[in-house]
């Protein structure tokens, strides 16, 4: 592992803004990703699957930002030494 | 690339497609006057939402018309059937048995969900406890049977006590005996019997039976006659030692009786007259044995009170020899002892003696000793009389030349510790000022070695002790700056502001609604009074801007939440630097009061 980069509290908003858009930009596009497929599988080429997957992607990660923002732990991954 | 189409545009496909078709199959029966189907664009709006019935107004008159030939494929004229609810039916429970199947072998792999399964999915746990007896039953297929027999050695424990047994022919008795029938032995085999038990015993007493027997005898006169039958059996004594010869007699003449009396059942007197002749003389004999043992027994007696006469008088005299010499041997050593405790006494009064004799000249020559130092002693004093008499009192003024200079002495060891104290504090004045001078010095000093200086320097005062002591580990490596502080703030400053607006337990939106309402705040300056984020933000600015780290710190300190949490490092360090000021003014007071105390 390489060395914990020391961050000052003023950038603790940062970095949790970072990670948060970062985050449901992730979620938003694969929810954009599955909307496609699904519609493509399943529903004929239809529009409506995109928007939707559109939208659990954002939902998701907006939930995620919201816990990120009011505990300390929820966006950070925890691994086993 | 996928091209997201609408409803509407599918159908038109459709229409397009089916047209072409039919074009087609048109073109190959050689109908030429059949009019262009339905164009694309001038079919209804309405229309295009049922798709199988793209084209079906055309085709009737298309089939009619080629009805004169074969009749030609209809490939898509019909609607098509297309069992949409039955498929879909079939796919959902196609679906389902995949997932479900899928799930219980998950739930037999995974404990986690297997309790997820069981729990929550319907007869899940009924399934996955068949699966699970079966495959138990496919590896252990003995399980639950009664134990193997014929592997292991048996051990077979009785049941103890008593068992009974059928008693039927096999058991039988004595074979002889009075049980068996009363009849009497033969004989010869009883005479052997009983011989046998009186052979070993000695004589038996003979007189008193034997004079029994012959007295009622003699007066009947008339022999006994005794059948054979009846009588037992007598014996016949035999002796295995010697025996007296006049006992002989007695003896054969038992034995004569005995067998006559076997023999004929009778007992002649003259046999009887003979007994008692034989006894008479036994009796006799008995007597005068008798006495004489007696007599030699009287005289054996004698002989041994006479023996034990000597000896006990030689015994009392062994005694009195023994006691004599005892009592001797005691006195002996009575006077002995005496003149031992009287040597020993002797000898100690005259060590005693001595020893006083020692101790009273000793003395004596002590007080000669101590006439003749007084006599010196006199001598001397009046020596030193008359000679300053003679010399006008010079050595009294030698005595106070002395004395003068132990004063002297005195005076300078003082003027040594003063010169050391003051060098002290001129040490510690020296090194309180280079603190002062680090803490205001425009880039960060390490401040260990000034501190270890201090403690150095001071470490007796208990104050400055406890100050140096009370500085924190952190400061060791130097404190921030006014300035330093200051530019950090600016830093921290616009971050809090971000923050000001946040609510209680904020999500995504109160942050960003507070990031960006806090644009529309107005941002104030000096020393505004209240309690809000921008006014404490401003008073800090302007402390910091004077120089008043305690104060800025003071304002930061009454921020709450993110806006605290934001700023805590920027609070340590500033808290750092109020902390490490403060000690050093205490230490710079205590060193101008240093002086005066030592």
């Amino acid at each position: 592992m390489s060395a914990v980069k020391k961050t000052t509290s003023e950038q603790l908003l940062n970095d949790k803004w970072d990670v948060v858009i970062s985050n449901t930009l992730v979620k938003t596009a694969l929810g954009f990703g599955f909307g496609v497929v699904t519609s493509v599988l399943f529903f004929k080429r239809r529009a409506f699957p995109v928007w939707l997957g559109i939208g659990f992607g954002a939902g998701r990660g907006y939930a995620e930002g919201d816990a990120i923002f009011r505990s300390g732990d929820a966006g950070v991954r925890i691994v086993n030494p | 690339m996928l091209r997201i189409t609408s409803a509407r545009v599918v159908s038109q496909q459709q229409q397009v497609v089916a047209s072409r078709l039919l074009h087609s199959s048109v073109a190959r029966l050689n109908v030429t006057n059949v009019p262009p189907t339905s164009v694309p664009g001038s079919s209804s709006p309405t229309a295009p939402i049922e798709n199988p019935t793209p084209a079906t107004p055309s085709t009737p008159n298309l089939s009619s018309s080629a009805s004169s030939g074969t009749p030609p494929p209809r490939p898509s004229q019909e609607p098509k059937k297309t069992y949409a609810f039955r498929k879909f039916l079939l796919g959902v429970t196609v679906l389902g048995a995949i997932v479900y199947g899928g799930g219980v072998w998950f739930a037999l792999r995974n404990d986690n969900f297997h309790d997820f399964y069981t729990e929550y999915i319907p007869f899940g746990e009924r399934i996955v406890m068949i699966i699970e007896e079966r495959e138990f039953q496919r590896r252990f297929p003995n399980a639950g049977r009664k134990p193997l027999e014929d592997d292991k050695p048996r051990v077979t424990v009785h049941r103890g006590g008593a068992t009974w047994k059928m008693v039927g022919d096999e058991y039988k008795g004595p074979s002889t005996g009075p049980h068996v029938s009363a009849v009497p032995k033969d004989k010869g085999e009883q005479k052997a019997e009983t011989q046998k038990d009186i052979v070993p015993a000695p004589v038996t007493p003979v007189p008193a039976p034997a004079v029994a027997s012959p007295a009622p005898e003699p007066t009947k006169q008339e022999p006994l006659v005794i059948k054979e039958t009846l009588l037992p059996k007598l014996p016949k004594f035999v002796f295995d030692g010697t025996i007296d010869p006049s006992l002989e007699n007695v003896v054969t003449s038992i034995n004569g009786l005995f067998t006559a009396l076997s023999k004929a059942g009778a007992a002649g007197p003259e046999e009887l007259g003979a007994l008692a002749a034989s006894l008479g003389e036994v009796s006799n004999k008995f007597v005068t044995l008798k006495a004489k043992y007696e007599s030699e027994l009287r005289e054996n007696l004698n002989q041994q009170a006479l023996v034990f006469a000597l000896q006990s008088e030689k015994q009392e005299q062994d005694y009195k020899q023994q006691i004599a010499a005892v009592d001797e041997k005691w006195r002996e050593g009575y006077f002995e002892e005496r003149q031992r405790i009287m040597d020993i006494y002797k000898k100690r009064l005259i060590a005693e003696l001595k020893e006083f004799n020692q101790v009273y000249s000793a003395r004596l020559r002590n007080e000669v000793a101590a006439a003749n130092a007084e006599k010196d002693r006199s001598f001397a004093e009046k020596v030193v009389e008359t000679v300053e008499k003679e010399r006008d009192s010079r050595l009294s003024k030698l005595k106070e030349l002395k004395a003068a200079f132990e004063d002297v002495t005195a005076l300078s060891a003082q003027v040594d510790s003063q010169l050391e104290t003051a060098e002290k504090t001129a040490e510690l004045q020296l090194a309180l000022g280079s603190l002062t001078n680090a803490l205001q010095a425009p880039y960060t000093v390490p401040l260990a070695p000034i501190i270890a200086r201090i403690k150095e320097v001071g470490g007796e005062d208990p104050l400055i002790a406890a100050a140096v002591a009370a500085v924190p580990v952190s400061a060791y490596d130097g404190v921030l700056t006014p300035a330093q502080l200051a530019a950090r703030f600016k830093l921290l400053a616009p971050e809090i502001r971000k923050v000001s607006l946040v609510p209680a337990d904020a999500g995504v939106a109160g942050f960003f609604g507070s990031w960006l309402l806090s644009k529309l705040l107005w941002k104030k300056e000096g020393k505004p009074k209240g309690t809000d984020v921008e006014s404490v933000l401003a008073r800090a600015e302007s402390a910091l801007v004077e120089g008043q780290v305690v104060e800025a710190v003071r304002e930061v300190n009454s921020l709450d939440g993110w806006r605290k949490k934001l700023a805590e490092d920027w609070l340590a360090e500033g808290r750092k630097r109020s902390e490490v000021e403060f000690l050093a003014r205490v230490l710079g007071e205590e060193g101008k009061v240093w002086q005066y105390k030592y």
